[in-house]
């Protein structure tokens, strides 16, 4: 064997030990991604704290809210939440929240979220679903909910059906959260990444920071390596067999 | 000087294009409110089906997940409803309209499409195949709809919604 096909083999050897792991994660968070809509990647949200603080993602602190029957609506980003129960928000800041009725109503400038209590969402009116927008505020007169827009009052014991009104109205108002709601909400509404994103950063590199992309390119090159010289080492095997068949 | 010159154009073009991230991006091909002016020729008010629990156990089985809304507008005249629905392909909202006649569906419309890619689904060849398509006693549609590569996620949300505006044009006429 000639010294190069010793230095080679050596190196392939080495090389190999050091890219097996990288080949196990490659592999497996590969294998993981192909199949994500199987296991829901996107669906599944992290909030774990120090993975937000790794990202340099700030931890929510939502310190306004609206009392809806003795519970808090607030609201942190496109989270929203009443109570204890996260709700199906919107990335447009609320303008107003009443309860009416029994229906927990939201309103951001352009659209209208009816909740149960529970918090299942009833119905949601987007534009030109809603008599009119922006809504400036929300608020209730007797049995219905009011929407203040550009175009006037308009009033809705459903909202569905919407006439112009004039009547003396009780508009919700944002108030500042009591400590204990506070520390609630921070929980809820803490911000999140979906495993699926996670994942494509961990398989790319860039969880590891600016040089992971660079780490991960240099480790792809090393098993490029590896493969080529594997073959080489291959082709040269089979020339050595053939050439002693020859001898003998 | 030709030939560099549209080197140089193809370059910067492949340059942007490699460097573009592929973002989510609404587009809004037509409005619920133009597209229910269109097929009734009016404005009607829009009427109700409340989802009772039995029905959510339906749309959930339809869906693959809980509705999304307890209450369901609709549009109708004496013959046709018109539902607007909306259903996630891979991670953004579809929003379609689907016109029923007779428990058949007579049009179906992509109004607004925000997921990056598969926004194929939009187009008349592919959406024609729901038209005369029925609910069967599955639930399911009684017409095979063929797919479209690279769309797949797109076209079986547009199947579950078309199978839900069936199975709510059902529920509203029980009424």
């Amino acid at each position: 064997m000639s010294h190069t096909s010793r230095v080679i083999r050596k190196w392939h050897g080495h090389a190999g030990v050091a890219a097996t792991l990288f080949l196990i994660f490659l592999v497996i968070t590969g294998i993981i991604l192909n199949h994500e809509e199987t296991f829901k990647l996107d669906q599944r949200e992290i909030s774990t704290p120090w993975l937000m603080r790794w990202y340099g993602i700030q931890a929510a602190n939502p310190e306004r809210g609206y009392l809806m029957d003795n519970r808090y609506f607030s609201w942190e980003g496109e989270k929203w939440a009443l109570g204890d129960t996260p709700l199906a928000g919107n990335a447009e800041q609320p303008v107003g929240a009443v309860t009416v009725n029994g229906i927990h109503y939201v309103a951001t400038s352009s659209a209208l979220y009816l909740f149960q209590a529970d918090g299942q969402l009833v119905d949601k009116l987007e534009k030109q679903a809603l008599p009119a927008y922006p809504v400036l505020a929300l608020g209730k007169a007797n049995d219905s909910v009011v929407l203040q827009t550009t175009s006037g009052m308009m009033a809705s014991i459903d909202g569905l059906t919407w006439q112009k009104t004039s009547t003396a109205t009780t508009w919700s108002a944002a108030q500042p959260l009591p400590a204990d709601v506070n520390r609630q909400m921070t929980v809820l509404l803490a911000p999140g990444l979906t495993l699926e994103r996670i994942l494509l950063d961990v398989h790319s590199g860039r969880i590891f920071g600016r040089y992971g992309p660079w780490v991960v390119d240099a480790a792809a090159i090393a098993l490029l390596l590896l493969g080529i010289s594997g073959v080489w080492i291959y082709v040269r095997s089979i020339k050595q067999v053939k050439q002693r068949h020859k001898h003998y | 000087m030709i030939r560099s010159s549209a080197l140089r154009n193809f370059l910067a073009m492949l340059a942007l294009s490699l460097s573009w991230p592929i973002y989510a991006m609404e587009r809004i091909y037509q409005s619920p409110e133009s597209f229910i002016a269109e097929v009734f020729k009016t404005n009607p008010p829009p009427k109700l089906v409340w989802l009772t629990k039995d029905a959510q156990a339906i749309v959930s089985d339809i869906m693959g997940h809980a509705p999304r809304q307890l209450r369901q507008r609709y549009w109708g005249d004496d013959t046709r409803t018109l539902w607007v629905l909306e259903e996630i392909g891979k991670e953004e909202l579809i929003t379609a309209g689907f016109v029923v006649h007779q428990g058949r569906i007579e049009q179906a419309k992509v109004l607004a499409y925000r997921e990056s890619r598969g926004m194929e689904v939009r187009y008349p060849a592919f959406l024609k195949q729901f038209n005369g398509a029925a609910l069967n006693d599955g639930k399911q549609l009684d017409k095979t709809i063929d797919g479209i590569s690279g769309a797949t996620l797109s076209v079986y949300a547009m199947q579950r919604m078309a199978r839900t505006a069936l199975y709510l044009d059902q529920l509203s006429r029980a009424k």
